[in-house]
């Protein structure tokens, strides 16, 4: 498998073969089997090929490496898995380590203080069980089939990357706050960027004990490289059939790539470091999500940022794997119809299951969908670029772009709720109390949610008329919706500059320029219901214990309640809900409209929708009735349904009151998805599980969460699982017939398409439960924003604890045993 | 009356004192801990101190061996507020005195923690747990105890899972977890979990 030379490879190198040639023919030509090197400032050429790289043929804290991948190094695009590496090393030394080890400064740079440097910075192993090994004489040039090379190459790769990245971070502090010693009192704009980022390393790793990246240049792992930020690692493996001599630390966009999503971590905990807390978020959260997406397209775009070319992985990744992926439209490996103009883009959500390895595939997953964010990232670096435009060099242009993704990271994963030094609490992520939820799934990064703030730091930066970097001018806010519309990615339609706080000033946003907006589409949330179709099924049930027990095993960060069997005996796999299961669900939505819908989010979390009493029962056991003043105007005052006819809406508890502090005041709480139907003397009625459990005599402390859960005591959606993500759905289908068409087969479900949820071994067989289930997509007309008057703005945060901005789902179903 | 307040007065106090002594009793910082179960047939679950073998699998270090490298230039020291030895999150500036606690702590909660990480894992599974810190975490005027953790599951060859949790100090339930590592499975056919419905309703 994947072992020929990949399709439409050969194009892209042409060029670089024909120099490569040329290179060797003047090789020949004088006779020398040496090596063709990639740079001629070095006047002392080695003529012995591999054996020459020794440390006697460097200086002290020299030594040589693959200044870019071997199939770029070597210009040959069938290089074999066998080929001698050692003709492709840079001839001239480079700068490795002064000391004995490779373990790095970093952060000298920023400051004449001393602030932010760090000084045990990067430390490179071969692997885990390796200890570091000893240049004595600080030389570090070693036989590229070697171990001690790839370790050499892993950490100058790192090294240059770090440097790189804190020269941006200086560049952007010196644009925002002066200098880093003497800073300004205010800033030169509505920055994200903290004003003492350097004096408490919020340009470095967040968490405890991880000072330290650690950087493994030969991990045991086939086709794949990790990156661990609970450990703060990078692991590179090696090809699975060609183990000895293909490894990923040969390809230095693969430490780049992998590298990036530590850069990526550090940019969107800047905030968080600087406030010091013991907490970070993550960029993506499942198998699939966006920000998942969109962490693997930017950790892409940080190889372009150092090699400032539009492809990634063309040694280790595509030579024998069919993996390699392009960041510009015009890279051949692409399907014929793409091009870099505003016309024929890899445009948002038409190519996000695209790979264009196997364009004939639909893949959802992370990386495949990231592709439309690397080649945006690269078109507005070209475009900065442009003549006509901006006319910057391509490393500025590229650096530019780096500067205004770090603004965007640092604003998104704001845990203190403020997103910038000068804005109040709530501003983005709701409260600093709720924000690693919001994060998480209730208001998660996604497309929308990140080109919109990148937009706004783009004008700040970019079209900031103190600054005219753009050829002396600015660059127009029609430039940047237009090339963000022919992306498919002009999905909102305000800027959202006064944020998301319940005191934002909400009529005064500057708005999207309609017009610019002809090809990304908005999609009313009414249109995304159950698959009307004759005999079609509400749901996929998941109840067979050898799946479930894999997927408990593949995600251990899920943990089901203490009162779940350890053996799921009894999981029967009878395709029902049963009594003691952990059971999934995957809905069977339908798009009924008739353009694509993305980013499909099912969310099973506690919400704002039950209406409760002011009765002396204080927190958890307040008691009530569900609300039906949402759209799915369920259930109704005589089946147990609140009666809101009197409610004003100001008085927190009420239907018409959604809470400001996510259930956080006295008189409101959140209330689980899930209702039970109870069967009175006179009536049917649905109500809190709560009010079951009495019934029943449960004992409180065998609820599913215990005696401090009551309303979720019978059923409940497992926290770390109670939300499902799907990457489209095409026009009038669903995800499944979107996924495998019309041919009757079962959908490639995975994790993240799956609610899990346990059921407690109480339930009487027979009790009916309804979960309302709110749902909601990315490219949705109506579930992020709204008018004020003649304006759009974003919905408060407070909002997403109601029903508001999603659309309402009701799946009803009985236990049976 | 004055003798019930000055009762009321000396329960508080013994309380308080109690409350700390019970928290502070959590001495455990810094070392990772191996959790596996005992057999296939047993669900117990063995513990010890994480041995060389066991941290280098992990890719991890012992603690020591950390506080020897030197340290990087200090950052300026940022406040914080601690209580009986816990750093205090959430709402840093909150009146102690009038807290409310919604859990105490069990110095077993390590044990709880790692029979949850294995519970649904194969029997040779080993798991490594490591205290980072002790928190207490304030949010409207109730106190919760918690541990900062980083897990990390030892899976073939040099693969392993790791992330950070916030856990709870009495149930040794996992609050919130984030910073899960980032796999990059090569090419199109790479292999993943696919889950085949049961049925439908």
């Amino acid at each position: 498998m994947g072992k020929e030379i990949i399709k439409g490879i050969e194009s892209p190198f042409k060029k670089r073969f024909f120099q490569s040639m040329i290179c060797f023919g003047v090789a020949f030509s004088t006779l020398f089997l040496s090596s063709c090197v990639t740079d001629s400032a070095n006047s002392k050429r080695s003529t012995s090929g591999a054996s020459s790289n020794s440390p006697s043929s460097v200086g002290p804290g020299e030594g040589r490496v693959l200044q870019d991948n071997p199939i770029i190094a070597s210009g040959n695009p069938n290089l074999g898995y066998d080929a001698n590496l050692s003709l492709y090393l840079q001839r001239t030394p480079v700068k490795i380590e002064d000391g004995q080890f490779l373990n790095s400064q970093c952060g000298e740079q920023l400051s004449g203080l001393g602030k932010g440097l760090i000084n045990d910075c990067v430390r490179t192993t071969q692997n885990e069980n390796a200890t570091q090994f000893n240049s004595p004489t600080s030389k570090w040039a070693f036989p590229v089939t070697s171990p001690e090379f790839l370790q050499v190459n892993t950490h100058y790769h790192i090294n240059k990357r770090i440097d790189h990245f804190h020269n941006n971070v200086k560049s952007l502090y010196n644009l925002t706050w002066g200098f880093v010693d003497t800073p300004n009192s205010f800033s030169s704009y509505d920055t994200a960027m903290p004003k003492q980022i350097f004096d408490f390393n919020g340009h470095w790793k967040l968490g405890p004990d991880t000072q330290t990246l650690k950087a493994f240049s030969d991990c045991n792992l086939d086709n794949n490289a990790q990156y661990s930020p609970a450990k703060f690692q990078i692991c590179l493996g090696s090809d699975a059939v060609f183990k000895d001599q293909v490894k990923f630390a040969q390809d230095d966009t693969v430490i780049y790539h992998e590298l990036g999503h530590g850069i990526i971590d550090i940019m969107l905990n800047s905030r968080n470091k600087t406030a010091n807390l013991p907490e970070g978020v993550s960029f993506g959260y499942f198998f699939y999500d966006e920000a998942g997406a969109l962490g693997e397209g930017l950790a892409d775009f940080i190889s372009y940022v150092q090699e400032l070319r539009t492809m990634f992985g063309e040694w280790a990744l595509g030579r024998f794997n069919n993996a390699a992926r392009p960041m510009s439209e015009r890279e051949p490996i692409h399907v014929a119809g793409l091009a870099p103009n505003e016309d024929s883009r890899l445009m948002y959500p038409q190519y996000l299951n695209y790979d264009p390895n196997e364009p004939d595939s639909i893949n959802e997953y992370v990386h495949q969908a990231g592709q439309i964010f690397s080649h945006f990232l690269v078109a507005i670096a070209e475009d900065f670029e442009d003549e006509n435009v901006c006319k910057m060099d391509k490393q500025t242009a590229a650096n530019y772009v780096m500067k205004i993704v770090m603004e965007t990271l640092a604003e998104l994963g704001d845990l203190n709720a403020k997103g910038g030094d000068t804005r109040t609490a709530g501003y983005i992520n709701h409260s600093s109390d709720h924000a690693a939820d919001w994060i998480r799934h209730v208001k998660p990064i996604t497309y929308r949610q990140f080109m919109q703030v990148f937009s706004k730091y783009t004008m700040r930066i970019m079209g900031n008329p103190g600054f005219l970097l753009c050829n002396g001018g600015i660059y127009p806010q029609d430039r940047l919706e237009k090339l963000i519309d022919s992306y498919g990615l002009l999905l909102y339609r305000s800027y959202n500059e006064a944020g998301n706080s319940i005191s934002s000033v909400r009529t005064n946003e500057t708005q999207v320029t309609a017009t610019n907006r002809l090809k990304s589409t908005l999609v009313p949330k009414d249109l995304l219901i159950f698959d009307p179709r004759e005999n079609a099924s509400k749901a996929f049930v998941f109840d067979r214990r050898s799946d479930i027990r894999n997927a408990l095993e593949s995600n251990p960060d899920i943990t089901p309640s203490p009162i779940i069997d350890g053996e799921l005996k009894f999981n029967n796999g009878n395709a029902k809900i049963s009594p003691g299961e952990v059971v999934g669900l995957a809905l069977n939505l339908y798009n009924n409209s008739n353009s694509t819908m993305a980013g499909i989010q099912v969310l099973a979390n506690d919400w704002d929708h039950v209406k409760w009493e002011d009765t002396a029962l204080s927190k958890p056991y307040k008691q009530g009735k569900f609300c039906n003043n949402f759209g799915d105007e369920f259930p109704i005052v005589a089946e147990g349904g609140a009666d809101t006819s009197t409610e004003g809406g100001s008085t927190a508890g009420e239907c018409k009151y959604i809470t400001r502090q996510n259930g956080d005041e006295t008189a409101e709480q959140l209330a689980p998805v899930c209702m039970v139907q109870i069967n009175d003397t006179n009536a049917t009625k649905w109500a809190l599980q709560e009010e079951l459990r009495a019934k029943l005599n449960l004992e409180a402390d065998n609820c599913l969460g215990g005696a401090n859960s009551p309303h979720d005591c019978f059923i409940r959606a497992i926290k770390g699982a109670d939300s499902a993500w799907y990457s489209k759905m095409e026009p009038q289908k669903t995800w499944g017939n979107t996924m495998v068409g019309d041919t009757g087969n079962s959908p490639p479900f995975q994790f993240h398409n799956i609610i899990f949820f346990e059921v407690s071994p109480w339930i009487p067989p027979g009790t009916t439960f309804n979960c309302r289930f709110r749902t909601r997509f990315v490219n949705c007309e109506d579930c992020w924003e709204e008018k004020i008057g003649t304006k759009f703005d974003d919905y408060l945060d407070f909002e997403f604890s109601g029903g508001k901005p999603f659309k309402i789902i009701n799946f009803q179903f009985t236990v049976i045993d | 009356m004055k003798k019930a307040s000055l009762l009321t007065l000396l329960v508080l106090v013994v309380s308080l004192i109690y409350k700390i002594h019970d928290i502070n009793m959590n001495k455990d910082d810094g070392n990772w801990q191996t959790f596996t179960k005992k057999n296939e047939s047993d669900t117990k679950v063995l513990h010890w101190e994480s041995t060389k073998e066991e941290l280098a699998e992990a890719k991890v270090e012992n603690t020591t061996a950390q506080k020897r490298r030197p340290s990087s230039i200090p950052s300026m020291a940022q406040k914080v507020r601690m209580i009986a030895g816990r750093e205090v999150t959430g709402d840093r500036n909150a009146d102690a005195k009038g807290l409310k606690w919604v859990n105490s702590y069990n110095s077993k909660w390590q044990e709880k923690l790692g029979n949850l990480l294995l519970k649904f894992q194969e029997p040779d599974t080993k798991v490594l747990v490591k205290k980072n810190k002790s928190v207490i975490e304030i949010k409207n005027g109730k106190g919760r105890l918690m541990e900062h953790v980083t897990i990390s599951y030892l899976l073939k060859g040099d693969d392993t899972t790791s992330f950070n949790a916030w856990v709870d100090s009495e149930t040794g339930q996992m609050i919130r977890t984030w910073n899960k590592t980032i796999k990059e499975p090569v090419g199109h056919h790479h292999e993943r979990l696919i889950l085949t419905p049961t049925g439908t309703l």
